[in-house]
C-alpha cells in the first residue's frame, strides 16, 4: 500500500512545484475575506493533488498495471483513500511554510495561522469530498466522474463563497447566530464525538461501496 | 505436476462478440503460441487469465490454482508484458521499479540490474522518453526478474523492429532452458512462432480452432494446388479454404495423407506456413 501513495506522490512532482503557486494565489485572492484563507488553501491543494492523482492513473490506464501486479483490488481502492490524507498532511506543510515566508519577508500581504480547529475542518471536507466522489470514480472512472467531481468543488466554493461574507457582514443573522452556537460549543465532547462517528460511518460506507465498485469492474 | 495453465470451457459475452467454451493446456517447459487474426479474442483470454475481465463460464487454473481465488499468489509467480507500455510515463525507470519491486516476494535487484546493462536500458530516464522497443524491454526485465514461473505475453512484437523481436525471441528460448517455467505468447507475426514455439493454439471468432504441438500441425496440414479440373464437390470437402482462379486452386486440407492416398498424380501438396493456416480459416472460401 505504501508503494501506491508513494507512486501517487511521484507521478506529481510538477504538482508539488505549482502548489506554493496555488495557495499564493488563494492567499491573495483570499485578502478581504480573512482567516477562511487558511482552510480554502489546504482544501484546494488536496483537492488538485488527488484529482490530478486520479487523472494520471487514467492517462496511463494504470488499472490493468495494477490489477496485473500481486495486489488485492483492495489495497488499490485503500491506497486511494490514504493518498488524500498524505496529501492534506502536504497541503497543511505548504501553507504554514508558505505562511511563514510570508510573515519573515513582511511581505505586504495578509495571513492567518493554521489552528486544529482549521485542521480538523480540512480533515472533515476532503473526508466528505473525497467519500462523495471515490465510490463514482471507482465505479465509472476518471473521465466519466468529472461532472460530479465538478459539482463537488465548485459547490464547495460557491457555498463557502455565499456564507462566509454573510457571516462576516450581518453579525445578528440567523445563520451568524447558528454558525457562532457551533462553533461556541466546538470544545463540547459529544459533538466531537458525534461529529468523528458520522465522519467515519461516512468514509467507511464509502469506502465499501467503492471497493464494490472496483471489484466489478473490468479493464 | 499440474499445468502450469489450464483453461476449460472458458466463456465470455460482450455485446456483438463471444468466447465460446474455449478450453487449452499448456505444461511445463514449453512455450505456447496463441495465434488468431485481429478480434478473435486473444487479449480477451489474456485478460480473463489475469482476471482483468469476469469470467461468465468455465475454469482457468494457473499453477493448478483458480486464478480467482489464488489470484494475489498466482500473480506473484506470473511475468506479464502486454502489447502497450501500461507503466506510469511520469516516473523513471527506477522510480517504476521502486514502486513495483516491493510487491513481488522474489523480486531480484540484482537480475533486474543486470537486464537493465543487458538491455541498455537507463535508470534515470522517463518511462515517456523511451522507443517503443525499449519499454518493451523494461516489461521484459520487470517480468523476468521476480523469478516467474509463466510469462503471459500480449503482441509483445507488434510494432517492434526485427532485430529486437530476434532478440526478444532468444530471450524466450533462454528462459525455457530452465523446464520448469512455461511462455503463453498470443501473437499475429506467426514467424515469430515458427522459431521458438512448441505448441500452437488458434482462435479464430471466439473458438478454439485447435490446439497442439507445432509439429503436429505440420504433419497434418498442406497446402494443396492443383489443375480446376479436378476439383469437384467430393474433393472440396476436404478443404478448410480454397482459393480459386482460372487455371487452378490453391487450398489447405487439414489431413494430407489422406489426400495423398487419392491422388498420386495431378496435385502439388506443400508444407503451409502458420500465416496460410490462419488466412484459410478465417477467409474459408475465397475466389481470385
Amino acid at each position: 500500500m505504501f508503494n501506491l501513495i508513494l507512486k501517487d506522490i511521484l507521478i506529481q512532482k510538477k504538482t508539488f512545484l505549482f502548489g506554493a503557486v496555488y495557495i499564493m494565489i488563494i492567499i491573495l485572492s483570499f485578502q478581504q475575506i480573512g482567516s477562511p484563507m487558511v482552510p480554502a488553501s489546504i482544501i484546494a491543494l488536496t483537492y488538485v493533488m488527488t484529482q490530478y492523482a486520479c487523472a494520471y492513473d487514467d492517462k496511463n490506464k494504470a488499472d490493468i498495471l495494477l490489477n496485473s501486479l500481486p495486489l488485492g483490488r483492495d489495497t488499490v481502492v485503500a491506497a486511494r483513500y490514504l493518498s488524500t490524507f498524505v496529501f492534506l498532511a502536504i497541503a497543511v506543510v505548504y501553507y504554514i511554510v508558505l505562511a511563514g515566508i510570508i510573515s519573515v519577508l513582511r511581505l505586504p500581504v495578509r495571513v492567518y495561522p493554521v489552528s486544529f480547529e482549521d485542521i480538523a475542518g480540512c480533515l472533515f471536507s476532503s473526508i466528505v469530498m473525497t467519500s462523495i466522489y471515490f465510490p463514482v470514480f471507482f465505479k465509472v472512472g476518471y473521465i466519466k466522474s468529472r461532472m460530479v467531481n465538478f459539482v463537488l468543488f465548485y459547490g464547495l466554493f460557491f457555498v463557502g463563497g455565499m456564507l462566509v461574507p454573510e457571516l462576516v457582514k450581518d453579525k445578528n443573522s440567523e445563520l451568524a447566530k447558528w454558525t457562532t452556537r457551533l462553533f461556541s460549543n466546538q470544545w463540547d465532547v459529544h459533538i466531537i464525538a458525534g461529529a468523528f462517528i458520522i465522519t467515519i460511518l461516512f468514509l467507511s460506507t464509502s469506502y465499501m461501496l467503492s471497493l464494490k465498485f472496483y471489484r466489478n469492474r473490468e479493464f | 505436476m499440474a499445468p502450469i495453465l489450464e483453461v476449460k470451457g472458458l466463456r465470455k459475452e460482450f455485446k456483438g462478440f463471444a468466447l465460446k467454451n474455449i478450453s487449452f493446456t499448456l505444461e511445463r517447459g514449453y512455450i505456447m503460441g496463441f495465434i488468431g487474426p485481429n478480434g478473435a479474442g486473444k487479449s480477451t483470454t489474456i485478460k480473463l487469465i489475469m482476471n482483468l475481465l469476469k469470467r461468465d463460464g468455465g475454469e482457468i487454473k494457473v499453477f493448478g490454482l483458480d486464478n480467482i481465488k489464488h489470484e494475489k499468489e498466482i500473480k506473484n509467480r506470473i511475468g506479464f508484458v502486454f502489447d502497450e507500455n501500461y507503466f506510469y510515463e511520469e516516473l523513471t525507470v527506477a522510480e517504476m521499479k521502486r514502486v513495483i519491486a516491493p510487491l513481488y516476494k522474489n523480486w531480484d535487484d540484482g537480475a533486474f540490474n543486470r537486464y537493465l546493462k543487458k538491455f541498455s536500458l537507463p535508470p534515470d530516464k522517463k518511462i515517456k522518453e523511451l522507443s517503443k522497443g525499449m519499454k518493451m524491454k523494461f516489461s521484459l526485465a520487470v517480468a523476468l526478474s521476480h523469478n516467474a514461473e509463466l510469462l503471459i505475453m500480449d503482441e509483445p512484437t507488434s510494432g517492434l523492429d526485427p532485430i529486437i523481436r530476434s532478440e526478444l525471441l532468444d530471450i524466450l528460448t533462454s528462459v525455457i532452458q530452465d523446464e520448469n517455467k512455461g511462455v503463453f505468447f498470443s501473437t499475429h507475426i506467426t514467424s515469430d512462432l515458427d522459431k521458438i514455439a512448441d505448441y500452437i493454439t488458434f482462435i479464430n471468432d471466439g473458438r478454439i480452432i485447435f490446439s497442439c504441438p507445432k509439429d503436429d500441425i505440420f504433419e497434418k496440414y498442406a497446402l494443396v494446388r492443383g489443375p480446376k479440373e479436378i476439383l469437384n464437390a467430393g474433393l472440396r470437402q476436404y478443404f478448410v479454404g480454397i482459393k480459386e482462379n482460372r487455371f487452378g486452386f490453391e487450398g489447405l486440407v487439414k489431413d494430407k495423407h489422406q489426400l495423398n492416398k487419392m491422388f498420386k498424380d495431378g496435385i502439388v501438396i506443400d508444407k503451409p506456413s502458420l500465416d496460410d493456416i490462419m488466412l484459410y480459416f478465417t477467409r474459408r472460401v475465397q475466389n481470385v
